[in-house]
């Protein structure tokens, strides 16, 4: 039972990018403010195309943590 | 035909021919020598580590339709193709709790299909079958899509000069015979290949154009901004390729995303569970190969305007045509032909080591030894690629849609691969059932009630998963042992 914290920590990250890609993106729905010259939308979705192999390093991180 | 175009068109044409030629030189100088088992030709005897993974699981995934049904896709409907990246990183996510335990499934077992485990799994062969002539069917849409991609490339390259049609027949002959000789193995290898000229190519084509025409990417953005504002957003609400068709497409596809049997191939293939989850950390990367993509896409729709359907997928092509010596359309066309070549390769592999397994061995039962399965499948392979090569001349339909249409179809895989990946005590019967009726349904809704504003299949697996819990609670509850049972057992496709 001592490790449903560690596993609902990883679960929760690994959420992260599936909010921010499948809700974030229609919320996010404007050109305006332009991040670079890129319209907003679309550099939401540069920006979790970088952060999601860190969600995915964290969560490995602590899966070797656990053993 | 002007002499121009004809000089133009050869020297793109023979730069393509080159390219084509010397991967699938390259690919077979590397492969190993002496006799091939079924395990070694269709999932390279499970010994592959970090990059030939990442070749296979990304590079067979984003094909010739990254190259043009993307651009395609912006030119016509600007952000709704944001699902595409959006739905890969999810893809990875799910690939990294999935394929570690699929891959651990199939070396305890021996398994080398994806039929092979529904079968092995659920001790169902009725499944097996019933899985296999599925995943050969729906294979088919995604192999003619790679020849419409290919047929746009080479006619593009000849500059007029050519007729694409029967070059693409030629060149996808040429790939046949190709994966006949050299299995998985020199798949992954013209994979490689492939994958560093594709990145080559988009790097030029989404940084370099947008830059030398308008300055900045920026300067491009503005200038969309005052002639096609409306497509830098996702249209609202229900409307078709709306923000609703956005969500449930993003999280439809990016759960069914390794639900291809090739990508369940490519994950036997693994050496280890720890080269699939550091390839899962390392893929989303791939994503951003997309994103300069868009930026292809965009300065297409400003610099050749007024291109409406099918003919959007030429409109990054015509650009190069339009502005760049033929040299430079012959890497570009190179590149897309080894897009839509390459994966037809381990498409065709895993469908015809499916046909042999999981069709004709237990149509047959103790006719295909281990010994002349590898010849089996080499046969199949050219069986299947004169199959897909008809269904072509048949029917044809525009890049995206057709790939909308494989998706729906293999991720009513997914509750039958989750639940052997993940141990759970489901019957054969409801995961045939369910995976009957979700295809039945996802198909109905693709092609009875089009232009729906949510993902069609989705409906599909939401029925496919109804059919199962409801199949799992009238059942009979019998005292046979779990499937999970800690002994391995023999695949049913064994003799």
């Amino acid at each position: 039972m001592n490790s449903w914290r560690p596993r609902a920590l990883r679960i929760a990250i690994a959420l992260l990018p599936v909010l921010a890609f499948a809700v974030g993106t229609p919320l996010l729905n404007r050109v305006e403010p332009q991040i670079l010259g890129i319209p907003l939308n679309l550099a939401w979705i540069i920006l979790w195309i970088l952060l999601t192999p860190l969600c995915l390093l964290a969560i490995e991180r602590l899966r070797r943590s656990q053993r | 035909m002007m002499p121009e175009s004809v000089a133009a068109g050869r020297i793109a044409l023979s730069i393509v021919v080159v390219i084509i030629a010397g991967t699938i030189a390259f690919a077979l100088l590397n492969l190993k020598r002496g006799r091939v088992d079924p395990a070694e030709y269709a999932i390279g005897g499970r010994s592959f580590g970090t990059i030939f993974l990442w070749v296979l699981l990304a590079g067979e995934i984003y094909t010739a339709f990254t190259f043009l049904g993307a651009a395609g896709w912006i030119y016509l409907h600007g952000a709704a193709a944001y699902y595409i990246p959006a739905y890969g990183a999810i893809g990875y996510l799910v690939g990294y709790a999935l394929l570690p335990r699929i891959r651990r499934l199939g070396a305890e077992r021996g398994l080398v299909t994806a039929p092979d485990l529904l079968a092995n799994y659920y001790r169902s062969p009725r499944l097996g079958v019933l899985a296999a002539i599925l995943y050969v069917v729906l294979a088919l849409p995604y192999v003619t899509l790679q020849l419409t991609g290919l047929q746009i490339v080479l006619s593009s390259a000849g500059y007029g000069w050519l007729n694409g049609a029967i070059g693409a027949a030629v060149a996808f002959t040429a790939i046949a015979m190709f994966t006949f000789t050299a299995g998985l193995r020199g798949t992954a290898w013209a994979s490689l290949v492939k994958d560093g000229l594709v990145l080559a190519v988009v790097l030029f084509a989404g940084v370099a154009i947008p830059i030398h025409f308008f300055g900045s990417l920026g300067g491009m953005f503005a200038q969309l901004q005052r002639t096609n504002p409306a497509l830098l957003t996702l249209r609202s609400g229900d409307a078709p390729l709306g923000q609703v068709w956005f969500v449930t497409t993003v999280l439809f596809t990016g759960i069914g995303f390794y639900m291809g049997p090739h990508s369940i191939a490519a994950t036997f293939s693994a050496r280890s569970d720890n080269t699939l989850r550091r390839n899962a950390m390392l893929l989303p990367l791939y994503s951003i190969v997309l994103v300069v993509i868009f930026f292809a896409g965009y300065a297409a729709l400003l610099l050749v305007p007024g291109l409406h359907g099918h003919a959007a997928d030429r409109s990054f092509l015509l650009v190069i045509a339009r502005y760049y010596p033929p040299w430079v359309m012959g890497f570009v066309a190179g590149a897309g032909a080894l897009a839509a070549l390459v994966p037809s390769s381990a498409l065709i592999l895993a469908s015809a080591a499916i046909a042999v397994r999981n069709i004709v061995r237990p149509a047959f039962p103790g006719r295909i030894d281990t010994r002349h399965e590898t010849l089996a499948m080499r046969l199949a392979v050219i069986a299947i690629s004169a199959a897909a090569l008809l269904a072509w001349w048949l029917a044809r339909e525009t890049l995206g849609s057709l790939l909308l249409v494989y998706y729906s179809g293999i991720t009513q895989f997914l509750p039958g691969v989750v639940g052997a990946a993940f141990g759970l005590r489901l019957r054969g019967i409801s995961v045939t059932l369910g995976l009957a009726a979700g295809v039945i349904t996802a198909a109905l809704l693709t092609y009875v009630l089009a232009h729906l504003g949510f993902n069609p299949g989705l409906g599909g697996l939401i029925v496919n998963l109804a059919v199962v819990a409801i199949v799992e609670t009238l059942s009979p509850k019998t005292k046979t042992s779990p499937p999970m049972a800690d002994s391995s057992f023999e695949a049913p496709t064994t003799d």
